[in-house]
């Protein structure tokens, strides 16, 4: 015993497989309290990860303990977990209080006035909570979830995709939510698939690729991985030729194509060298650009380089 | 357990399928109507055993059951929102039995009420029948309800295996083969009715004791609520 604290979840080689279907791949990870991501490109296998720390779905191979407990058939443990799921079903027939106050009825929460009323004036929805579900926007229906998701103040929180379907006022709104519950010392678990989303979120991220752990860290350190990752970018030009010759003398730039339909392919490993080079040359040689568009920023691309060290 | 219930009879009653189930739970009742003011040759007795045992046991009572206990759970399977009451400090059977609970009462009881008016119409207002009828209907709706609500959780064709048991094994098979007639709610349904009132349903062959007829009843609802229970701590929700 070293006197430490257990971290509120351990996820211990974990692995699941539906079919001949790997999602996730042995996967271990710690989380403790404050704001932890779980970052990564649709079908990375965080859902299904998140899945399995709430116990919907049991896990192929390995363990999930939450709170030191096991959290398959162990009901009793929901007390102190809030979990939103990713998809948005809600029951549409009930109005956005009822739906908060069923969470609250199930959790046995014992003021559940006071507690409905609570949860509803943090997602900021007391004016609309009387309306029915189905008649909610999507970020609206969000939030309301989320309401429902703490109704019962539990010490740990897992939100898959919280700020989905959210505008950038909600998203906003629900960012410091998320820190200000953090801040009172849960421990919060979201998922996202948008790094800028996590960032001023979350204190440690951990990088799901292809079902497998890929990366963890805080946000500048997964930020410092990407922008050192080599990438191409299209240049329209009205004299390439010339261009190119001017790019090769930049040291940032590793090869220079023209294509067949004229435009440069300009393979760099520092954004920011090229950002400032760029603009220089094209002015020294009188050239006019027409387009300037990364060809390989796609998330998966950045998550790929970053799993497997080679970019598309 | 009340809210779970209070949800399920709400997402019950709520749907489409209602309109189609009341038509159904009408029809009893306006055929004793037509009885009444039409003139046959059949006796009050044996239009009130037509309508149970025809109308009521073989279609209706089966069909409203079907409905509405294969989407106790169904609805909740196919929209994704089971994980709202299987994330919750609730034992599964706490889950499990206001679901159950609830297509019975949504489903069961219109039908066992259907059935009453409709024997104490054509009856003329007498109430042994009728009663023995309406509790008849609803020991069967339990033990459908059950059997039903399992499938819905088990299968994603469950309304196919209902009708399948319905109409194949009920229907046919139950009511030819001596092996095999005491594994029908059917029979179960209209042994107790003959069971409470001996006037009624007299030309049904070799029918159940009111007792082997209840007993049969309450080990289908035990073992089906207790399988329904083991595939909710199971299965992963979706």
């Amino acid at each position: 015993m070293n006197g430490e604290p257990a971290p509120t979840i351990e996820v211990e080689g974990v692995s699941k497989w539906f079919g001949g279907v790997v999602a996730v791949s042995d996967v271990s990870l710690v989380v403790e309290p404050g704001v932890t991501a779980l970052l990564g490109p649709n079908g990375a296998g965080k859902t299904t990860l998140l899945r399995t720390i709430g116990g919907l779905t049991l896990p192929s191979e390995g363990t999930v303990t939450v709170f030191g407990e096991p959290i398959r058939r162990n009901p009793g443990l929901y007390r102190r977990i809030g979990y939103m799921p990713e998809h948005e079903a809600v029951y549409d027939f009930l109005t956005g209080r009822q739906f908060v106050e069923l969470g609250a009825r199930l959790q046995g929460v014992d003021d559940l006035d006071a507690a409905v009323g609570r949860a509803i004036e943090t997602v900021d929805l007391v004016k609309d909570q009387d309306r029915r579900l189905r008649g909610y926007s999507r970020g609206m229906r969000q939030r309301m979830r989320l309401a429902a998701t703490l109704v019962h103040d539990p010490p740990l929180l897992v939100l898959d995709e919280p700020l989905s379907g959210t505008d950038p006022a909600q998203r906003l709104h629900l960012r410091d939510v998320i820190r200000r519950l953090a801040g009172e010392g849960r421990t919060v678990l979201v998922s996202s698939h948008i790094l800028e989303e996590v960032d001023q979120l979350a204190d440690r991220i951990h990088l799901m690729v292809s079902g497998k752990l890929a990366a963890s860290g805080d946000y500048r350190a997964i930020r410092l991985k990407l922008n050192d990752r080599p990438f191409v970018v299209r240049i329209d030009c009205a004299n390439a030729r010339a261009l190119a010759a001017g790019l090769l003398r930049v040291d940032a730039v590793e090869s220079v194509e023209v294509a067949d339909d004229g435009a440069l392919r300009v393979r760099s490993r520092d954004v920011s060298s090229l950002q400032r080079s760029l603009p220089a040359i094209a002015r020294e040689l009188d050239i006019r650009l027409s387009r300037v568009e990364p060809l390989d920023d796609s998330l998966e691309s950045v998550f790929e380089y970053l799993a497997t060290g080679t970019g598309r | 357990m009340t809210a779970i219930f209070v949800l399920t009879a709400r997402q019950l009653a709520g749907s489409r399928r209602v309109w189609l189930v009341l038509a159904l739970v009408a029809l009893p009742v306006l055929a004793a109507v037509l009885f009444h003011v039409g003139e046959t040759t059949t006796t009050n007795a044996r239009f009130a055993d037509n309508v149970t045992t025809t109308l009521i046991a073989s279609g209706i009572l089966p069909l409203v059951m079907l409905l509405f206990a294969t989407s106790a759970f169904g609805n909740e399977l196919v929209d994704r929102t089971l994980g709202y009451l299987a994330l919750k400090p609730l034992a599964r059977w706490r889950i499990v039995l206001p679901k159950l609970a609830a297509a019975f009462f949504v489903g069961g009881v219109p039908v066992a009420a259907s059935g009453f008016v409709a024997v104490a119409l054509v009856d003329g207002g007498g109430l042994r029948g009728a009663l023995a009828t309406g509790l008849g209907l609803l020991v069967g709706a339990a033990a459908y309800a059950a059997i039903f609500t399992w499938a819905g959780l088990a299968s994603r064709h469950a309304l196919l295996l209902g009708l399948v048991y319905v109409f194949v094994w009920e229907a046919t098979l139950a009511a030819y083969l001596d092996g095999v007639r005491f594994l029908s709610i059917r029979r179960y349904t209209l042994g107790l009715i003959h069971g409470l009132d001996e006037a009624r349903l007299a030309r049904i062959d070799d029918p159940l004791s009111s007792g082997a007829a209840i007993l049969a009843a309450a080990l289908v609802v035990g073992a089906f609520t207790a399988l329904t229970v083991r595939k909710l701590v199971r299965m992963d929700v979706p």
